[in-house]
């Protein structure tokens, strides 16, 4: 028996990995021996992940920062590398939305989210180009089947549309030294998030039943897309964007 | 350590198991613990494969609906619960000489025999309570390519099936994928004559991973969509293609 999706040793650097779907991605890959850099804003949100990964038998380290700051990018990724600056998987998932129609989406809002869930992702990749480089090494981009158009949410939508963009132009640019450039788009996850707001979990639910699989997705079903796209499974996939939203969007 | 992608527990029907890219997808799938079905016209090649992975193996040929019909209750019959639409053949010509014939056994094979064999598939699955995985192998060429318009119109077709039948199949557990290659190494692609290197190199200035895919690297994607890691997605057409044509 071949054991697949091995990511032995290898860096790997998860933004927003204090919960959710960033937390399962950061399980995924230290269940397969990955060395996972744990980020999130709040230390101690990321310090908690840390310990609940280390319990798992996953090696970890926490590197809190604010992603869409340029120079907190640098650090982040310093402390992620391994000892001869290589990074093997970049994971951009941190990401914030709020719901607001287009007459009461407040400027400062639309900026925040293009902030966190646009430049972050840019700014890490090109703090991290070099580390990648030297480890022929991936990106992986939690974009969203929301890049389609969903009411109410036109900037996180734009945000997500334009990281499946951003995917693509790197691809090109990093894939001639061996860096792969992926997104995943998930459809609606039922995370705790999800089910703290109870209409939006109703809602939510009800939306399910409408979709091909007729179910939410578990976050480990998004963290297993996004681990084989960053193992030596998918060595030949660059520039896709891979929905894993149970038979949602099909672009 | 957790062993992903395992397929442990699967049995499996490749089709065009003898080809390049199908035989190297046949034993990666073995290599995680598939039970193997497979099929092909060729006997000799199909018969030496099937004795290397311990598989069973049937000769059909796909152009033939009874011989479909025949094969897809023999895999029944040995447990199939994931199928691999591989086989397909390609035809040559500008359009405006492109013969008839070439046309229907281009269509047939590659498109008609993947409904067919989709819809027996569905056919035993359901009767079984329900659950299963397809994979069709489509090609990039589905984005438009010269010289071969029977084989673009059937990958095409092939993409507008995988997401019609994931539709369709989900409320019987039963989850549709394409994987669209790109240029692949194959005797094909890369004859040892070296008639094609002139043109490998320039294709390779327009791929930006620089170089062509290994069939391994095919398979291994096969071998994703098939895997309960893959359990949320489907209708998805994944392109295999170092980049190329995005």
């Amino acid at each position: 028996m071949t054991c697949q999706n091995d990511m032995s040793g290898r860096p790997v650097l998860v933004t927003g990995a204090a919960r959710g779907i960033g937390l399962a991605i950061a399980h995924a890959f230290g269940a397969r021996g990955a060395r996972v850099a744990v980020n999130d804003r709040d230390p101690a949100d990321v310090d908690r992940a840390v310990s609940a990964l280390r319990e798992k038998g996953s090696d970890a380290i926490a590197v809190p920062g604010d992603i869409s700051d340029e120079h907190a990018c640098a650090g982040i990724v310093a402390k992620a590398c391994d000892g001869e600056g290589r990074l093997a998987v970049l994971v951009n998932n941190a990401a914030i939305g709020r719901a607001a129609p287009l007459a009461s989406h407040k400027t400062d809002h639309w900026r925040k989210v293009l902030d966190v869930n646009l430049t972050g992702p840019f700014l890490l990749a090109r703090a991290a180009q070099e580390a990648l480089r030297q480890a022929r090494g991936a990106i992986v981009n939690i974009a969203s089947a929301a890049a389609y158009g969903m009411k109410d949410q036109c900037s996180y939508d734009a945000s997500k549309g334009g990281l499946i963009s951003l995917t693509r132009s790197l691809a090109l640019e990093l894939g001639p030294a061996g860096v792969r450039v992926n997104s995943v788009c998930p459809g609606f996850v039922d995370t705790e998030m999800l089910k703290s707001d109870a209409n939006l979990h109703r809602h939510s639910q009800k939306f399910a039943r409408s979709l091909p699989l007729g179910r939410l997705a578990r976050p480990e079903e998004i963290a297993e897309a996004v681990l084989w796209l960053g193992s030596d499974d998918a060595s030949y996939v660059t520039g896709h964007a891979l929905f894993v939203d149970g038979g949602w969007i099909r672009p | 350590m957790t062993i992903a992608n395992s397929l442990e527990g699967f049995t499996i029907l490749v089709t065009g198991a003898a080809g390049g890219i199908g035989a190297v997808t046949a034993r990666t799938l073995s290599a995680r613990g598939a039970r193997l079905l497979l099929t092909d016209r060729d006997t000799a090649t199909l018969a030496s494969l099937a004795a290397e992975l311990a598989a069973e193996y049937r000769v059909a040929d796909l152009d033939d609906r009874n011989q479909i019909t025949d094969l897809a209750d023999w895999a029944d019959q040995r447990g199939m619960d994931a199928l691999v639409n591989n086989a397909g053949i390609v035809s040559m010509a500008p359009i405006e000489d492109f013969p008839d014939a070439d046309w229907d056994r281009v269509i047939e094979i590659n498109l008609t025999a993947v409904h067919l064999l989709t819809r027996n598939f569905a056919r035993c699955r359901i009767a079984r309570g329900g659950g299963g995985a397809i994979v069709n192998i489509a090609s990039m060429s589905y984005k438009g390519m010269t010289r071969q318009i029977a084989y673009v119109a059937s990958k095409g077709g092939v993409v507008s099936l995988t997401k019609g039948a994931a539709m369709e199949l989900a409320r019987h557990k039963i989850r549709v994928n394409a994987v669209a290659p790109g240029m692949t190494e194959t005797e094909m692609t890369n004859p040892a004559d070296g008639s094609q290197d002139r043109l490998r190199l320039r294709m390779m200035e327009q791929i930006p991973l620089r170089r062509y895919g290994e069939p391994q690297e095919i398979a291994s994607v096969v071998a994703f969509l098939i895997s309960r890691d893959a359990s949320y997605v489907t209708g998805e057409v994944i392109h295999v293609s170092g980049g190329a044509r995005l």
